[in-house]
C-alpha cells in the first residue's frame, strides 16, 4: 500500500476524539500530588509541639512514678501494727537509734508483721495494678481532670517526702521539674535547699 | 496554542510545580498537553472512544514521572512517551481481561463487531483494521501516518533502531492492507 494513500485513508476516515473533561483532570493532579498541599495538613500549633512524644512518654512516666509511690505510702500508712507484744520483749525506747529518715535501724525487723507468701504475692499484685492503672492514665483527659490528676500527684509525693517514704531531694527534684507550679513542689522548694 | 521551539527552564520549571501539586502548572499542563495526550490515547487505543481513564492515568503518570523530566526534550516529547507507555499498559490489561472473560461477555463485542460489519462503512472498516495490528504496529503506523512523525523522531522515541522501523513499518503496512482487502471481500461475499 502506498504510503501517501495510506495517510489519506487514515486521516479520512478518523472519528473525531472524545473531548477530555479539563477542570476534572487539574482537580485529579492536584489531589494526587505526593506533596500534601498546606491547607489539606494545616498548621502546627502550640498544643501539639514536636516533642510530644517524648512529653506524653515523660508524664506517663511520672504518672507511673506518683502511683507507685502513692501505692507503697497507702500500703505503709495500713499495715497492721503489732499490737500484742510477745512476752519477752520489751516495748522499744525513744533512745533507740534512728537514721536520718527516722525510721529505727535496728529492730525495725521485729516491728514489721511477717508476711506470707500469699501476702507478698497480693501485695505485689496491688503494686502491679497500682503502676499499670498510673501509667494508663490517658494524656488527651481534659484540662481541669488533668490539673486534678498532676494535684493529687504533687501531693503524693509530697506526702511521700514528709513521711520519708522517699527521699526528700527526689521528691523536691520531681516536683519542681514536674510539676514546678503545684503547691506541693512551693512547699518542698522552701523547705529544702533546692531553689 | 502553539509548541516551543524547545525545552526551556520554564518547562522544568512547570513540570516541578506540577509535582509539587501547584493547581496554576497543574492548568498549565493540562491546557497545554491535553489535546495531545488525548488524541495520542485515542489513535494508539484504535481509536477507541472510552478513554477518560486512561487520560486521567497518563496526566497522572506524568505528574508522578515528573522528577524524570531533564529537559532533554520538549515537554509534548516527553509526555508523547508516557503516553505510549500507558497504552502498552491498557492494552495488555485489556488482553488480560479478554482472556479471563467468560464466552458469554465475550458475545456482545463480538455482536458490536458483527453489528460494525454489516454498516459496511468504510470508517469502522479502517478502524477495526487499526484495532486488529498489534500494539507494536498500531503504534508504528500511528506515529508515523497519523502523527507524521520522521523515522529519526519515532526512533528516537521508541528506542528502536531506524532500521528496525522501517522493515517493522513494510509489514504494519502490508498487514494494514491485507486486513482492509480481507474485510472489503467479505462484505462483497455478505452483499
Amino acid at each position: 500500500m502506498n504510503d501517501e494513500i495510506l495517510r489519506q485513508l487514515l486521516h479520512d476516515n478518523e472519528p473525531s476524539p472524545p473531548q477530555a473533561n479539563r477542570p476534572k483532570l487539574v482537580e485529579s493532579l492536584v489531589r494526587a500530588s505526593p506533596i500534601t498541599p498546606p491547607l489539606a495538613q494545616g498548621p502546627p500549633t502550640t498544643l501539639q509541639p514536636a516533642c510530644k512524644p517524648v512529653a506524653n512518654w515523660t508524664r506517663r512516666a511520672a504518672f507511673g512514678l506518683v502511683g507507685l509511690a502513692a501505692t507503697l505510702l497507702f500500703l505503709a500508712l495500713k499495715l497492721p501494727r503489732p499490737t500484742t507484744p510477745t512476752p519477752d520483749s520489751q516495748p522499744p525506747t525513744a533512745l533507740q537509734p534512728t537514721a536520718d529518715s527516722g525510721l529505727p535501724l535496728e529492730g525495725a525487723e521485729a516491728s514489721l508483721p511477717e508476711f506470707d507468701l500469699l501476702d507478698s504475692q497480693r501485695i505485689s499484685q496491688e503494686l502491679e495494678d497500682a503502676l499499670m492503672a498510673s501509667l494508663a492514665v490517658p494524656h488527651e483527659l481534659p484540662s481541669a481532670q488533668r490539673l486534678a490528676s498532676e494535684l493529687r500527684a504533687s501531693e503524693s509525693l509530697w506526702l511521700a517526702s514528709e513521711t520519708n517514704f522517699i527521699q526528700r531531694a527526689t521528691a523536691a527534684e520531681i516536683l519542681t521539674s514536674l510539676y514546678p507550679e503545684s503547691p506541693a513542689a512551693q512547699r518542698i522548694r522552701l523547705t529544702s535547699t533546692i531553689p | 496554542m502553539p509548541d516551543p521551539p524547545g525545552p526551556t527552564a520554564s518547562e522544568r520549571e512547570l513540570v516541578h510545580r506540577l509535582q509539587a501539586g501547584d493547581p496554576l502548572a497543574a492548568t498549565a499542563v493540562v491546557d497545554r498537553l491535553e489535546p495531545l495526550v488525548s488524541r495520542m490515547v485515542f489513535r494508539l487505543t484504535g481509536w477507541h472512544t472510552e478513554t477518560e481513564d486512561l487520560v486521567n492515568d497518563v496526566f497522572l503518570a506524568i505528574q508522578k514521572s515528573a522528577g524524570t523530566f531533564r529537559g532533554d526534550s520538549t515537554l509534548e516529547t516527553w509526555a508523547t512517551s508516557i503516553t505510549i507507555h500507558c497504552c502498552r499498559r491498557w492494552q495488555k490489561l485489556i488482553i488480560q481481561r479478554r482472556h479471563t472473560m467468560q464466552p458469554a461477555e465475550d458475545e456482545p463485542i463480538d455482536q458490536q463487531h458483527a453489528a460494525q460489519q454489516r454498516t459496511g462503512e468504510l470508517q469502522e472498516e479502517v478502524q477495526l483494521a487499526l484495532q486488529s495490528l498489534s500494539q507494536e504496529m498500531r503504534e508504528l503506523i500511528v506515529l508515523r501516518y497519523l502523527e507524521d512523525q520522521s523515522l529519526e523522531a519515532i526512533s528516537a522515541l521508541l528506542n528502536v533502531r531506524k532500521n528496525t522501523l522501517e522493515v517493522r513499518l513494510h509489514r504494519g503496512k502490508k498487514l494494514l492492507g491485507q486486513i482492509l482487502a480481507k474485510r472489503a471481500a467479505q462484505q462483497e461475499e455478505a452483499k
